[in-house]
């Protein structure tokens, strides 16, 4: 048996239009409330996890801030280190305190056999700029008397024996104080 | 064609709603799920390895503390004479001549052009240990102090007095100040 369709052929458009339009609004409907539901859910797991964040973060404060304070203080003793510098640099490198320790102690040494009449302390080292390692130079002059060429001798060697100085030598002629006694008079050298 | 292309218009309206919810669903559902989970992520292993290292880094604070407190109390101790920052030179000098009971001959100034700073000569009579106390407190200043010379001559027999010409360069104030402790 064939069917016929009987109705005009607007009219079939008409119902198709209108088919089509409800299969897509119950498919977009459908959509759409899929659609709010996912960013229902997206937000609420969005937020629920940028709290745990803010709690991570405010747990790993304490530590960052201990971080820092070292940061802080490695530059401090940075800084501390090349003011330390500056100043080793800027003072005198040899002090003539230490030349006249070591005649105190060579006196004593000597039992008064050592009388020092004149010492002359002159430092020549150049003060180098920041960051450059400093050049001890310089020399002291003293001029003694001991009493007999044995204690000269000995005041040499306990001079050299310091090895406070690169050179120790005579720079004058032992000569005698005055001609009935036996203490003699000389001067040393001592480059540093 | 008047029905096809309601039709068409009909497809293409549907078409553009279902975009629409994809798009909406994506940057407003799914996206900032994501970008949370990786923030979270980042925060959270930052977070262990700063825990992780927490221990040694505490170490470190202690010792860097009480290292700088130890270097502090050295300088302080080795460079313990104060000056005031504005303090000439030669103000310097003659209060320590006074607290040392040091006599002084004469004073001479001269200045050390660019660099800053000024050389100091002395002629000064004092005894043996005022004099070598003055040295003492010149390389103990809180401005470095170098000792350029020094002639020293007994004035006795005994070489209980002496004379003694110095020649003393003062550095400039600036770069010479210790940093601030960190608070």
């Amino acid at each position: 048996m064939r069917s016929v369709n009987l109705l005009p052929t607007l009219a079939t458009d008409r119902f198709r239009r209108q088919r089509l339009v409800l299969t897509w609004s119950k498919l977009l409907l459908c959509l759409s409330l899929a659609t709010a539901s996912l960013i229902a859910w997206g937000q609420s797991t969005a937020t629920q996890q940028l709290q745990r964040r803010d709690q991570q973060e405010s747990l790993a404060e304490h530590p960052r801030q201990i971080r820092k304070q070292c940061a802080a203080l490695q530059v401090q003793l940075r800084e501390l280190n090349q003011y330390e510098t500056v100043q080793r640099v800027q003072r005198s490198q040899f002090s003539p305190l230490v030349a006249c320790q070591l005649l105190h102690h060579m006196k004593a040494q000597l039992h008064g056999q050592l009388q020092i009449t004149n010492l002359e302390f002159v430092d020549t080292s150049l003060v180098q700029t920041i960051g450059q390692a400093p050049t001890a130079g310089g020399y002291l002059s003293l001029q003694l008397i001991s009493s007999g060429p044995t204690s000269c001798s000995r005041v040499m060697q306990s001079i050299r024996e310091t090895n406070y100085f690169s050179d120790v030598r005579l720079s004058s002629a032992l000569e005698k104080v005055d001609s009935t006694g036996t203490n003699l008079q000389y001067s040393v050298r001592c480059e540093f | 064609m008047n029905n096809s292309f309601n039709h068409f218009q009909i497809h293409a309206l549907g078409l553009c709603g279902l975009c629409l919810c994809l798009v909406a669903g994506y940057y407003l559902g799914l996206r900032p799920v994501w970008q949370a989970q990786q923030q979270l992520q980042a925060i959270a292993s930052e977070g262990d390895n700063l825990q992780s290292l927490r221990p040694s880094m505490e170490l470190e604070l202690a010792s860097l503390t009480e290292h700088i407190a130890a270097k502090r109390q050295l300088l302080a101790e080795k460079y313990s004479i104060a000056t005031a920052d504005d303090q000439p030179w030669v103000g310097i000098v003659t209060q320590l001549l006074q607290q040392r009971h040091v006599e002084l001959g004469s004073l001479r100034e001269e200045p050390q052009g660019s660099e800053g700073g000024a050389t100091i000569m002395l002629q000064i009579t004092g005894t043996y240990v005022d004099l070598l106390g003055l040295i003492d407190d010149l390389r103990r200043l809180d401005r470095p102090a170098r000792i350029s010379s020094l002639n020293l001559s007994p004035q006795d027999e005994r070489g209980e007095n002496c004379s003694a010409l110095v020649s003393v360069r003062f550095f400039p104030r600036r770069h010479n100040s210790p940093p601030p402790p960190t608070t």
